[in-house]
């Protein structure tokens, strides 16, 4: 495949993501606090 | 936005008139669009940006592009052009995480990554196809911030899904793209994509299905090691490998969970054991990998059996474990499985000796030697009556 094609497929998908995200519920956050959750719950097991 | 159009202006007047005075105060006031900028950036943290903020951001890192092409293209000014070019790409930056929602900032920065590269590769600018890398590795960066933990959805499909598997899309046309240019550190794409993944698993899947999905994720990386020729996604293959016997061992085995009468922790278990098992045999014969799957395989299955059968039965079941990966092991002519069936058969001799013989209550006691001598009764008879099958085996 040329690299035309991919960077035609690579740039739609991501333009394609921008337009889901759009069209659905929205959670707009961004804090430390998610990036310490995402950390914490990649690494601990809890049970 | 009004000092970076002067700057361009100023610019302009010194490739017309050649010179230099102009030049100075252009250099001399895009510096002070670029304070003004930052200065605007630490005063929106006290207030929301509105549109005098957007429409400048937008301005200035478009003419930031503009002049960098310029410079470039007119007296192939390398530095000045790749300040600038780094200027304008953190203006674009900053105008998307202000502007989008949150979710789809990591998305605009991978897609100014390929526009980047691809400009840089338009207009042979090596450091512009280093910012273009530079910005890939932030928007990864990015993920962490919003994306991994996303609540939103959009029509049952998590924005994680939706924005992730793009990103990590876009690490692999950035490695593409970037062949010409064999620096090594490149292949670094090819573990941010994987890694994007193997987090965005972690969180799509919950905390039971994690395992089934790493070890999924590196069958198909091994996969494409030996498609591809790829170092990098075999060592990728063999560290999730690990990852998800580690996480079976320290988190699924506690699984109380059950999934259609059976234990969560039996069914993700024997799932990635199996897997480990395929990816032996899918790794290439000349390669050490298969010993390390194999041996990881049979360690997760002998973890699973101290944790699910009693002190009893242990030695037994390690028995026909033992017994199993040795009749494996010939047809298969793996030496591993063959060695690893003999060795869990000599720690079986030594577990009942040392413990069996001296904790076990006589009746176990008993069954346990019984089974077990019948178990190396069989073994010996086959090594003896079909010795020269075996040795064509070998």
């Amino acid at each position: 495949m040329s690299d035309r094609i991919l960077l035609l497929i690579t740039m739609g998908v991501l333009a394609l993501s921008a337009i889901l995200v759009r069209a659905g519920k929205i959670d707009d956050k961004q804090d430390l606090e998610s990036v310490a959750r995402c950390c914490s719950d990649s690494i601990v097991f809890p049970y | 936005m009004v000092w970076t159009s002067w700057t361009a202006i100023l610019l302009e007047l010194s490739f017309w008139r050649k010179a230099s005075d102009f030049r100075r105060q252009a250099y001399g006031s895009w510096f002070l669009a670029l304070a003004g900028v930052l200065f605007s950036l630490f005063d929106h943290l006290l207030r929301p940006a509105g549109t005098s903020e957007w429409v400048s951001l937008a301005g200035a890192s478009a003419l930031g592009y503009w002049m960098a092409l310029r410079l470039w293209t007119k007296e192939g000014k390398l530095w000045v052009t790749t300040l600038a070019a780094i200027a304008a790409s953190g203006y674009a930056m900053l105008l998307s995480w202000l502007q989008l929602p949150d979710v789809t900032v990591a998305v605009a920065w991978a897609a100014l990554a390929v526009l980047l590269l691809e400009a840089g590769f338009r207009f042979h600018h090596e450091p512009l196809r280093t910012i273009g890398h530079f910005t890939g590795a932030m928007a990864f960066g990015r993920l962490f911030f919003t994306n991994f933990t996303n609540e939103g959805l959009t029509g049952g499909l998590s924005h994680r899904l939706i924005t992730v598997v793009p990103v990590a899309g876009s690490f692999l046309y950035l490695y593409r793209r970037s062949r010409e240019d064999a620096w090594p550190w490149l292949r670094m794409h090819l573990w941010l994509a994987s890694a994007a993944i193997a987090i965005l698993l972690r969180f799509e899947m919950g905390h039971v299905f994690t395992v089934v999905g790493w070890a999924l994720l590196g069958t198909i990386l091994l996969l494409l090691s030996r498609k591809y020729e790829t170092e990098d996604w075999r060592w990728q293959s063999q560290i999730l490998a690990l990852m998800a016997a580690v996480r079976c061992v320290a988190s699924n085995f506690d699984d109380p969970q059950s999934f259609a009468g059976l234990p969560g922790r039996l069914l993700t278990a024997g799932i990635v054991i199996g897997t480990l098992y395929a990816q032996e045999f899918l790794a290439s014969r000349e390669h050490r990998s298969r010993t390390f799957y194999s041996l990881l395989g049979s360690l997760l299955l002998a973890s699973l059996l101290y944790r699910e059968v009693s002190g009893s039965g242990l030695t037994v079941a390690w028995g026909l474990q033992g017994l199993l990966l040795l009749a494996a092991g010939f047809p298969a002519r793996e030496r591993i499985l063959r060695l690893t069936g003999l060795v869990l058969l000599l720690s079986c001799i030594l577990k009942l000796f040392i413990y069996d013989l001296r904790n076990l209550e006589t009746l176990p006691r008993i069954l346990s030697f019984m089974a077990l001598g019948v178990i190396l009764l069989a073994v010996s008879w086959v090594y003896t009556r079909f010795r020269e099958r075996v040795r064509k085996l070998l």
